[in-house]
């Protein structure tokens, strides 16, 4: 096997996903597109790149299977807990002077951060908000409304839920069943999830912080600089930006739009 | 002719790090990217430490970087590190492989698809199984692999697990991975002088 034919059938397959559901991968890590698709051979019990491609073209129902696989989906609860103390620190208190408040958290994938900012938001007294989770992948969309997520994650998830300056303890918000926590209903009533592209769609809502970690190191530089220009023009002036802490607008022609306010975690505040 | 080096290390990889940070020249050709396996929290000290006995840059690799001449990548804690095929890192949040982030996996495969039969794969001591399966696709697309003598390895968990799954073009012990080094970046030096 060449590796040139491998990256070569990785185009004709993202060129063909693009022209028949206009799914835009162009931009998206290749590295990180084959060791998904590595996993879908698997799956799907398929040979090649070549006949995912013959599969999506050919059986209707295929290509809704493989999105699943095309994105990364791996999430945590108070994933970097200074970053969320941090938010609480820099961004809540001037959050609070608006009488309502939009937050997008732009690739939410399952949702996992959706609860992490509705606890947070909770704690700190905040009620008047309404959250914008949006992904690209419909099934993570599913995952992420449910609010159930195995037993496993709790222990980690608890740990940074103290390091990030949690008032309770995270099992206030869970109810355990089986194998399984499902979070309290109440965190999710502020919150709207809908199907979203930041390779594709344009901006949907005014927001006064958005939130988008570890989406944008899949990324080549011309997408990110589309997401920062939608995210700028998004968010009002004086209101806040939240990136993974190894994502940053240096290279971006919007970084004279933005001052930073945490540059360890990444955080910028929005200037015109 | 070698452009990459991917070297991947865990248990014990500091010392020998060092070592081989002394072996490297420049070239004017060869680009060098490095795992470690370290704890996911903190800050990454291993640039500094290799940087400070070494002729090319070390600094720790950011996501949209392209890949320079004579510089040394080494991941992130916590993030995989790939080569993408036109040469640029990118750093992933992907699961743990081999309960590694980063993986040698991910960053010797990556390697192999990027850079085919121009690269070079030294795997180290460690104490799992990390690296070996990566180190065998580098082989598969063409690369020249590298495996570090288990009995000169302070741990032998990781070069073991690699020669049981394949066959490396060699196996050298710590001084004759330096030379080998040393080697490859002697003749990128002719090279360029042609």
């Amino acid at each position: 096997m060449e590796a040139d034919t491998v990256n070569l059938e990785i185009e004709l397959l993202i060129q063909a996903i693009y022209t028949k559901f206009q799914y835009d991968f162009k931009h998206y890590s290749r590295s990180s597109l084959r060791r998904r698709l590595e996993q879908a051979l698997i799956k799907f019990n398929l040979n090649s790149i070549s006949e995912v491609q013959d599969k999506i073209l050919h059986e209707r129902d295929f290509f809704p299977k493989l999105i699943a696989y095309l994105t990364v989906n791996t999430t945590e609860m108070f994933r970097d807990p200074t970053y969320f103390l941090s938010l609480k620190e820099n961004v809540f208190p001037i959050l609070q002077t608006f009488p309502s408040i939009k937050i997008w958290v732009a690739g939410c994938s399952t949702g996992e951060e959706v609860v992490t900012l509705s606890i947070l938001l909770k704690e700190a007294g905040i009620k008047k908000y309404l959250i914008y989770a949006t992904d690209i992948n419909p099934m993570n969309l599913e995952t992420a409304k449910r609010g159930i997520y195995p037993v496993e994650v709790i222990p980690r998830a608890s740990k940074n839920y103290r390091l990030a300056g949690g008032q309770g303890s995270l099992s206030d918000y869970y109810a355990t069943a089986y194998d399984s926590v499902r979070f309290d209903e109440s965190l999710y009533k502020n919150v709207v999830f809908s199907d979203h592209s930041l390779s594709t769609d344009s901006v949907f809502s005014e927001t006064h912080f958005i939130s988008c970690r570890n989406v944008l190191i899949y990324f080549d530089r011309p997408l990110q600089e589309r997401v920062f220009k939608l995210f700028r023009e998004s968010l009002i002036r004086g209101t806040f930006l939240g990136l993974g802490n190894k994502e940053t607008l240096q290279f971006s022609e919007m970084k004279h739009h933005f001052e930073v306010i945490d540059q360890e975690n990444r955080i910028f505040r929005k200037k015109d | 002719m070698i452009e990459l080096i991917v070297i991947g290390t865990s248990a014990g990889g500091v010392d020998i790090l060092n070592k081989l940070a002394t072996a490297f020249a420049k070239t004017n050709h060869l680009k060098v990217a490095v795992v470690i396996h370290l704890a996911p929290e903190g800050p990454n000290l291993i640039p500094s430490l290799m940087g400070d006995h070494c002729a090319l840059k070390v600094k720790e690799a950011e996501p949209g970087e392209p890949m320079q001449n004579d510089t040394i990548y080494v991941a992130p804690s916590d993030y995989h590190l790939c080569i993408e095929p036109n040469h640029i890192l990118t750093l992933s949040s992907e699961e743990p492989l081999n309960f590694s982030r980063p993986s040698i996996d991910v960053l010797f495969d990556s390697a192999a698809y990027a850079y085919g039969n121009k690269v070079m794969g030294i795997l180290l001591t460690g104490a799992n199984h990390d690296g070996a399966a990566g180190l065998k696709t580098i082989q598969k697309m063409g690369g020249v692999t590298v495996v570090q003598n288990p009995s000169d390895a302070e741990w032998d968990v990781m070069p073991k697990s690699a020669l049981q799954i394949m066959t490396p073009d060699f196996v050298l012990t710590t001084e004759e991975i330096i030379n080998k080094i040393k080697s490859i970046c002697s003749e990128g030096s002719i090279y360029a002088r042609e």
